[in-house]
């Protein structure tokens, strides 16, 4: 019995349940991820509920060391982000989703096999729209479906790669899949776009600053890692995977310098920070892929934290743009404070979790002597301090006096929320032997406080906070969109959509014309073609006709009515065309 | 809230300290660099003391030059291009 408890099961029937519930729903919330971290802790490790359906091994319940990494920042992040959104609790719809999604993700990240994974990534994706669309404005609802389009595209890769292998390799299993044929291929571009790998990453950015504030703080947290997860079990090594990491991490901080809106900034750095993870599952040595597994573990938790800084300073004042905000210290020193814990995280500070997770990746492109990767890398270290840790801070919280009416600190379940988060970043950064034991591959032989290492570290940070001062005047925020490859199905389609319709208007005129002008003359032409319809044409058919009752009534009496002879036939008839399609064709 | 209070004191202390603490910072950070040891490793200049300071420094610019020339060039559209 101990071996069916799947921490996802508990999200799943927490989701069905949450409608009974009503007034304990606080504690309901919060007893969800505390269950499901119990079921964590007594899950065996191994295959379990594996069983036959349609001649393939399905394998519900895979408990090895990667699936549990996963499983518990998971059940953490939810945990928190359901503290946080407690002053929403009676939004049923929108905890449902949230819980589905978790639910989803833990599935995925519990799979055994390729069908069980794909059809709760569309959980994921279905339950995750809802937390964008239910934000409720216009905005929202046309980004959530751009969003659902991109990943049932995701999907259909997905699901079209998972027959070609299945066939291919006769098996289904979710372990290594390799690119050497286009199942593989299809499979690795479906995770790929949920991991935001541009070009097909434009989704990202574009639907998660226009989700409603708490769904935002879960968004930010499942999706991208969820697929991380599937690109380190699935398609370590692939080296392609290296250098698109090592891409995204530049594309997202380039993006975000010059974002406005805060959320939006926080979204291209996810794009970033999932770049490390891809680039240590693309080089595939142990310590790259323990790197990818430590870098989304903390990456989850100042990622989530970070949204929630974000998300407070939102709903305190309506404003979610850097140049309308500004002042905000001194009305919100916790969340600034929480916030920077977040910052100084992500921006891989000594002391802080990034420091003890990212190291791991840039230490092992050294290794490996991936010298560009390791630079690029480390631009991108430099350029996530210079927008997370100072640009959006600088700009929202001081910058100039506060010009609106004054506002309230965020609400005491948020600061809890973004305190907890604070605890493990701090926590990590500090002990990070508890996080080392949990990784993939083991032993674990990295020391990240090195006294070079920390020196570099501080260093290069500190220095780009140098830069941010020499450049300040530069880096003021404007606004306006920045063009991204959603151009093509924002704009582009509609553009060849246009050709397309103006062309065929033109066909249409054309042939009007021509119908026109020829109208006459058909007229003509019909009215002598009458004799030949009737004698020629019908008399063609009524012989037509007359040939097909005599040739049935002939079969008719052919027919002996035994099964077995038309079995034969059929047969036959299989083995002819089978053996001209196979030895013929040549 | 008591927190709140030393946040804000913390800060103010910050408005009048805080940039000759951080010039003095950085002054440590790369004189102190000369007696750290090092390792051979991806490439031969980031052994040199201060290379790390040079080179945040340097991405920083780089990165701010290329976003906003990018930008400049054809990446920046007005708030309503899509609507």
């Amino acid at each position: 019995m101990i071996d069916y408890l799947n921490p996802a099961w508990v999200y799943l029937l927490g989701a069905l349940g949450m409608p009974l519930v009503k007034k304990q729903r606080a504690a309901y919330l919060l007893a969800v991820p505390v269950v499901a971290g119990l079921f964590w802790l007594l899950l065996p490790m191994g295959n379990h509920l594996s069983f036959d359906f349609m001649g393939r091994q399905i394998t519900m319940i895979r408990a090895d060391a990667l699936s549990r990494l996963f499983g518990l920042v998971f059940i953490l992040a939810s945990f928190a982000g359901a503290l946080y959104g407690l002053h929403e609790k009676h939004r049923t719809n929108l905890w449902m989703a949230a819980f589905f999604y978790v639910g989803g993700s833990l599935s995925v990240v519990y799979a055994g096999d390729l069908i069980t994974l794909f059809i709760f990534s569309e959980l994921m994706a279905f339950s995750s729209l809802c937390l964008i669309i239910f934000e409720g404005s216009d905005k929202a609802l046309k980004a959530g479906f751009r969003y659902i389009l991109v990943h049932i595209f995701a999907g259909v890769c997905m699901v079209g790669g998972i027959a070609i292998h299945a066939v291919k390799t006769g098996s289904i299993a979710f372990d290594g899949l390799g690119v050497s044929d286009l199942g593989g291929q299809l499979i690795l571009v479906g995770f790929m776009v949920n991991a935001a790998v541009p070009p097909l990453s434009a989704w990202l950015s574009d639907a998660y600053p226009e989700a409603t504030i708490v769904g935002a703080v879960f968004l930010s947290a499942f999706t991208t890692k969820t697929a991380v997860y599937c690109l380190m079990r699935g398609f370590a090594g692939v080296e392609l995977l290296a250098w698109m990491g090592a891409i995204m991490t530049l594309y997202g901080v380039g993006y975000a310098m010059l974002e406005n809106d805060i959320r939006r900034l926080l979204s291209f750095h996810i794009i970033s920070q999932v770049g490390y993870m891809v680039a240590g599952a693309g080089m595939g040595s142990h310590l790259a892929v323990n790197g990818a597994g430590a870098h989304a573990f903390t990456h989850i938790l100042y990622k989530g934290l970070l949204f929630m800084g974000a998300g407070a300073v939102i709903h305190s004042t309506g404003l979610r743009k850097q140049t309308d905000l500004g002042g905000v210290y001194k009305f919100m020193p916790i969340t600034m404070t929480l916030y920077m814990i977040g910052a100084f995280s992500i921006s891989a500070f000594p002391l802080f979790s990034g420091f003890v997770s990212k190291s791991m990746i840039v230490a092992a492109a050294e290794h490996q002597h991936l010298t560009a990767i390791y630079l690029m890398l480390n631009i991108a270290s430099a350029g996530t301090f210079l927008s997370v840790g100072l640009k959006l801070p600088y700009y929202t919280f001081f910058h100039r006096e506060w010009r609106g009416e004054p506002v309230k600190e965020a609400p005491s379940n948020m600061l809890a929320a973004m305190v907890f988060m604070s605890v493990l970043c701090i926590g990590i950064g500090v002990f990070p032997g508890p996080l080392y034991a949990l990784l993939p591959n083991h032993p674990v032989h990295f020391e990240s406080y090195t006294p070079w290492h920390v020196v570099g570290s501080l260093q290069l940070l500190l220095f780009t906070g140098l830069g941010f001062f020499v450049l300040l005047r530069f880096l003021t925020p404007h606004t306006g969109v920045s063009l991204d490859t959603e151009w093509f199905y924002r704009k582009g389609f509609y553009y060849v959509g246009r050709q397309i319709t103006s062309a065929v208007y033109y066909l249409d005129t054309v042939m009007n014309t021509l119908y026109l002008s020829g109208f006459a003359a058909v007229k003509r032409i019909s009215k002598s073609g009458r004799w030949t319809d009737v004698n020629v044409v019908d008399g063609a058919v009524n012989e037509v006709g007359r040939f097909f009752k005599r040739t049935s009534e002939d079969a008719r009496r052919m027919q002996s009515g035994l099964l077995r002879g038309y079995a034969f036939t059929m047969v036959v008839a299989f083995v002819l065309i089978a053996g001209y399609y196979l030895f013929g064709g040549r | 809230m008591k927190s709140d209070k030393l946040i804000l004191s913390v800060l103010e202390w910050l408005e009048v300290r805080g940039l000759k603490l951080f010039f003095a910072v950085l002054v440590l950070l790369v004189a102190g660099d000369v007696f750290v040891p090092k390792e051979e490793g991806a490439f031969p200049g980031h052994t040199w003391a201060g290379f790390y300071a040079f080179f945040g420094f340097a991405a920083s610019l780089l990165i701010t030059a290329v976003a906003k020339g990018l930008s400049k060039l054809f990446i920046h559209k007005e708030e309503d291009y899509y609507d």
